[in-house]
């Protein structure tokens, strides 16, 4: 019980030695190495005694990069006849610089059978999806869920922002009307 | 063995009793050190470092998608570390372009500094150093790995440890730490060694010149002792920026997070 008081809340270092693997299991921001856990970040101890682990809340910035299940805004680049080609560049609500690229399968993109890529997805669209898959060659997301979609697009004609005016994609400007897989979201999303 | 060298010295230096050295410090102590995080806002973290007359600036980019892809790898993060010494560092003026000497000691930083980080954490991404030696006065390359080591604690990078370096060496039959300039050039031997101190792991060690087995065992002992003591140093940085006190005393918290959006801002 000593032992538990001494352990929380203590300032670390990255290396030091918290206790020994009998004592407690590694947690969040430590590293298990020849049977003692140590830090693995500057931050604060944290001692959990549900799991009997030892955590390392950190005080440096956190750092992102894209993991299965994180959802991810993207900017459409290329739209091809199978896939569209997104940079990914929020993810889990956090900004990243610079993108990470990611790819939206046609078969991702809703629920149903989608015929046509374009019918979804437009080059310079702003989407939001889940990230699904980090181990092939790009991040494949997937738009297949209401939340999930086209939250900004343009329109293909003059450029405009496209508006969601009772379940149609209307330009302001001109009038033109388009169709996308649009989120729940949509016109809607804070991306600051 | 210490005791015959010095008499060796002694006769060679005329009537002098004690051996000095160049600048005037003990043969174990290190040269002035001032080490400070966070200097550049638009990095993900940075150092500067003053060694001596060393002036040495470092920044930390990522982890971030690798360009060119290729060159990335799929199972784990790639470390690329950039040495690079300013035009102005030396004198006589040196070309700005990378030199073969600038290659080495960015793949040698590399080596050292990759054994301290969690790559396999950051599949097909790249965390970036960059290091730029503003002023160079010997031992750069332990230098802008202590730099390095830092920049890399304060972009949040989790680390196994950090890194510390240090060189040993010896100068007129005399074992000394961290030789500057002079010392390095006019010596006969010069070790650099790159440390974990929590792990008690050397992950860097070259060793230039001709010396005993027995002389070389010894400038590792000191090499590490001296890094030893640079750890202290880098640690009093971070704690500096990220509001830490002592262990021991009263915590009067004031974490400044993120503080260089402010001055981005400015701008």
């Amino acid at each position: 019980m000593a032992k538990k008081h001494e352990i929380e809340e203590k300032e670390v270092f990255p290396g030091e030695r918290l206790a020994v693997i009998e004592e407690y299991n590694e947690g969040e921001g430590t590293y298990q190495s020849d049977g003692e856990v140590r830090s693995a970040e500057i931050g604060v101890t944290r001692h959990d005694g549900a799991t009997r682990s030892v955590a390392v809340e950190k005080k440096t910035p956190e750092i992102t990069v894209p993991e299965e299940g994180m959802v991810a805004v993207a900017e459409v680049g290329s739209v091809a006849r199978r896939d569209a080609r997104v940079n990914i560049f929020m993810l889990n609500g956090r900004h990243i610089h610079p993108t990470y690229s990611g790819v939206i399968h046609i078969s991702d993109i809703s629920r149903d059978y989608t015929k046509n890529i374009d019918m979804a997805l437009r080059n310079g669209d702003t989407v939001k999806g889940r990230i699904v898959n980090v181990k092939n060659r790009l991040n494949q997301m997937s738009l297949a869920d209401p939340e999930y979609g086209v939250v900004y697009a343009y329109c293909s004609r003059c450029g405009g922002l496209l508006e969601l005016d009772r379940g149609r994609l209307t330009c302001p400007d001109c009038g033109r009307v388009e169709r996308r897989k649009t989120a729940r979201s949509y016109g809607k999303e804070e991306l600051v | 063995m210490s005791k015959t060298t010095k008499k060796k010295t002694t006769k060679r230096k005329t009537s002098k009793k004690k051996w000095t050295r160049v600048d005037g410090r003990k043969p174990d102590e290190l040269r002035p050190i001032h080490i400070e995080s966070g200097v550049i806002p638009n990095a993900d973290g940075s150092a500067y470092i003053e060694m001596g007359r060393n002036k040495i600036i470092a920044g930390v980019y990522g982890p971030r998608e690798m360009h060119p892809k290729r060159f990335s790898k799929p199972n784990m993060g790639i470390l690329r570390c950039r040495y690079h010494m300013a035009p102005f560092s030396v004198d006589p003026r040196r070309s700005p372009a990378p030199s073969r000497r600038d290659k080495e000691i960015s793949m040698v930083m590399t080596d050292a500094i990759e054994p301290a980080l969690f790559l396999e954490r950051y599949p097909r991404s790249v965390i970036d150093v960059f290091v730029e030696i503003i002023e160079a006065d010997g031992g750069t390359r332990c230098a802008s790995i202590n730099a390095a080591a830092v920049a890399l604690a304060d972009a949040g990078i989790p680390m196994k440890d950090l890194v510390s370096s240090c060189a040993s060496g010896k100068y007129e039959g005399n074992l000394i730490l961290d030789l500057g300039d002079y010392e390095d050039k006019n010596g006969e031997s010069d070790v650099p060694v790159a440390y974990l101190p929590k792990n008690d792991q050397v992950t860097l060690l070259q060793m230039e010149g001709i010396m005993t087995q027995d002389e070389t065992e010894k400038c590792i002992e000191l090499a590490i002792e001296g890094c030893k003591q640079i750890y202290e140093i880098q640690k009093e940085a971070l704690k500096k920026k990220y509001g830490m006190v002592e262990a021991t005393e009263e915590t009067e918290e004031a974490p400044e997070e993120e503080e260089p959006v402010e001055e981005a801002e400015e701008e």
